[in-house]
């Protein structure tokens, strides 16, 4: 019933040629979420590794995934529905400043399909094997604003088992890859449960995934006067710390997204100097405007991120 | 006599604007206070200055951003509390308020005065400035030292010393002001040398 | 010096001022900068009647002639360093991130770190410099971990923490 109401939506999508393609592409994030599997899969950000072992059952309507990490701080993540334990080892509580891992669409709870239709042109590049499984290779490309995709997804159950963000010079910046998957798994409880949940010296955090706000319309203390076409706010507020304001922004075209981090500087700190630095696909670039401290974080090239660092200003008050 | 005014908004406004010197005026009205949040939170008396400097240049710098729907204590408060907090967390020390986690205080007993919290050297340096300054208020001419004890223990408007006293809000202002001048002259060798010991005193 | 700005001042202290004494107030001032001195004596009466921590020191933002001889050269240098602040102790911070020198300013190779050049360092200089660095740097991993939590909402996008890359400054 559902596949039936998802292609008469699809019908409504300005390219309907590609519809196929973006059918596979819901069908991924239900697979993701929503398969039996057990498996390990390694995650390349330029020069940088890591592994991750991961089992992931749906029961009765709720996911449960255990992730572990198999090299680095060696955090173990239990999601259960809408609650995340995170363990850390002793030693690498440090590691709780950053993200909580989360491998690819297993957080997203919908994807702005007709969103992505707009702003990209999918492809069938035909098959792979994958893990010893055989995919089907959807590349997603666009314009000059935002990096290009791969997806390879199983061709039963279209769960993702490898993909790539690509410059525009074809370079893989960053990639995600089964190494070993074993689909439709019987998980036993037993396999989800963190050797570290009673182990002495570890740290737990505990986090209950929440509705995003809706964006603030007024309060900022900034003006955002662009965003590249197909990029749409999804969030704004304004945080309070101990450096005064600061205004956020995050704006998605469905498929990748960036924040806007501004706060006032005075004009004897006010500078020319600006300062990237990346992460795989993920940039973050730090630069000085019309008064203003600003601090691009996404998904996004070097040239999107400037560009859109000189459209934001201080609001007239 | 003019009407008295929201004294903080205006200069917030006008250090919006890049005067300095406005700033100036909220930071010798506040620094004290502000000191008195940071002691509750940090033992050692060189961070205490150090944090009330630096939350005054983090006020300063974010000054634009102060829409005034708060007070402006409230919002330096915030900020000075934040401050004492990274302090805490960059010396590895998880910031506590009375056995209690910082991020679950919401309100820091600003009633909670240094002697009750003070090492012994610092009750006994406490009591005798106590004590010395009951001598010297206790020598100011009466009209001085009741316009001044109205205000600083009772916390009476000038409006309401005016009405108790008698006499016109001009002279409540005039009184309080010599009172004060005058403690400073008495206290001086001890109040110049104040802030370095009453700071020690609480580590 | 008037003893009328300096009523001006009490009444100030005690939320009593008009638009007068505003405009007085920062006309001493711009006059006669040193006037923040006596002030500061008065507001310290206050503190002290009212068991406030003293301050010894004004920590006004313009400092006077007399401060400027009397104030401790390092309170100073580190005043401007607030102020100096900012990307480059970001960027700074993050090359000795992923590093693994966190919080070790005397890095011996600091060819790629664009931070700006503080000649003769005392001990307080690089503590505070440390300091600096280390809140610019807690800054930035806030910025990247909610956006990769959001992100992950979003966009599906991995959330694989790893460490940033520098990659220029101009």
């Amino acid at each position: 019933m559902f596949r039936v109401v998802f292609v008469l939506a699809l019908m409504l999508f300005p390219v309907l040629g590609q519809a196929m393609e973006w059918q596979q592409l819901e069908e991924m994030r239900q697979a993701v979420q929503q398969q039996n599997y057990r498996g390990e899969f390694l995650h390349r950000r330029g020069d940088q590794t890591s592994v991750y072992s991961i089992v992931h059952r749906f029961e009765d309507g709720q996911g449960t995934e255990l992730l572990k990490q198999q090299d680095g701080d060696m955090i173990e993540i239990l999601r259960h529905d809408d609650k995340v334990i995170c363990y850390f080892p002793a030693g690498s509580e440090s590691a709780a400043n950053h993200g909580i891992p989360a491998a690819p669409f297993s957080q997203v709870s919908q994807l702005a399909l007709k969103q992505i239709a707009s702003n990209y042109h999918a492809h069938s590049l035909g098959q792979a094997i994958v893990a010893g499984l055989k995919t089907n290779i959807i590349e997603l490309t666009s314009d000059e604003w935002r990096f290009s995709q791969k997806l390879w997804l199983e061709v039963d159950t279209r769960l993702l088992l490898q993909s790539e963000i690509m410059d525009a010079r074809g370079q893989v910046l960053e990639q995600f890859r089964y190494t070993r998957i074993e689909l439709g798994a019987d998980i036993g409880d037993q396999e989800l449960v963190s050797r570290l949940s009673d182990q002495q010296g570890v740290m737990q955090q505990v986090n209950t995934k929440t509705a995003q706000p809706k964006p603030i319309s007024s309060g900022l203390h900034t003006k955002m006067s662009w965003a590249p076409e197909g990029f749409n706010l999804v969030s704004a507020q304004q945080q309070m710390n101990a450096t005064g304001w600061i205004d956020k922004r995050t704006y998605s075209d469905g498929l990748a997204s960036y924040s806007v981090f501004a706060e006032m500087v005075p004009e004897d700190e006010d500078s020319k100097q600006s300062a990237m630095a990346k992460m795989g696909a993920t940039l973050a670039f730090m630069t000085h405007n019309n008064g203003l401290a600003i601090t691009i974080v996404g998904e996004i090239p070097d040239a999107t991120a400037r560009q859109v660092a000189k459209k934001l200003q201080m609001e007239d008050f | 006599m003019s009407e008295t005014v929201d004294a903080d908004l205006i200069l917030v406004r006008k250090a919006q604007k890049g005067d300095p010197r406005a700033f100036d005026l909220l930071v010798l009205k506040y620094q004290h206070k502000v000191a008195s949040v940071v002691s509750k939170l940090v033992s050692e008396h060189d961070a205490v200055e150090d944090i009330v400097q630096e939350s005054f240049i983090k006020a300063y710098r974010a000054i634009s951003g102060f829409r005034g729907d708060a007070q402006f204590f409230t919002w330096i408060y915030r900020i000075a509390t934040n401050t004492a907090k990274n302090h805490l967390e960059s010396m590895g020390r998880k910031p506590s308020y009375r056995g209690q986690n910082l991020d679950d205080v919401t309100q820091i007993d600003m009633t909670e005065k240094l002697h009750d919290q003070d090492s012994p050297d610092g009750l006994l340096a406490r009591s005798q400035l106590e004590q010395h300054l009951q001598k010297v208020l206790a020598a100011l001419p009466e009209d001085l030292r009741v316009a001044l004890t109205l205000r600083e223990f009772e916390g009476m408007s000038y409006q309401d010393i005016s009405e108790i006293m008698s006499t016109p809000i001009g002279t409540v202002r005039s009184r309080i002001f010599r009172a004060r001048e005058a403690v400073e002259q008495e206290l001086h060798a001890v109040v110049s040398g104040l802030g370095r010991r009453d700071l020690a005193q609480m580590s | 010096m008037s003893t009328k700005v300096n009523e001006s001042f009490s009444a100030f202290l005690d939320g009593e001022a008009t638009e007068l004494d505003i405009q007085r107030m920062l006309k001493a001032m711009e006059k006669e900068p040193s006037v923040v001195s006596h002030w500061h004596d008065l507001s310290k009466v206050q503190a002290a009647i009212q068991g406030d921590p003293v301050l010894d020191q004004p920590q006004t933002l313009t400092l006077t002639p007399e401060q400027e001889t009397a104030s401790q050269p390092p309170r100073k240098r580190w005043r401007l360093r607030v102020f100096q602040g900012g990307i480059a102790a970001a960027v700074a911070a993050l090359v000795m991130t992923s590093a693994g020198l966190q919080l070790q300013v005397a890095s011996n190779d600091q060819s790629a770190v664009p931070v700006i050049a503080v000649q003769n360092q005392t001990t307080e200089q690089v503590q505070l410099l440390t300091q600096q660095q280390y809140e610019a740097q807690q800054q930035l991993e806030r910025f990247l971990r909610e956006h990769a939590e959001q992100a992950a909402f979003t966009t599906g996008h991995v959330v694989v923490p790893a460490p940033l890359q520098w990659v220029e400054t101009e």
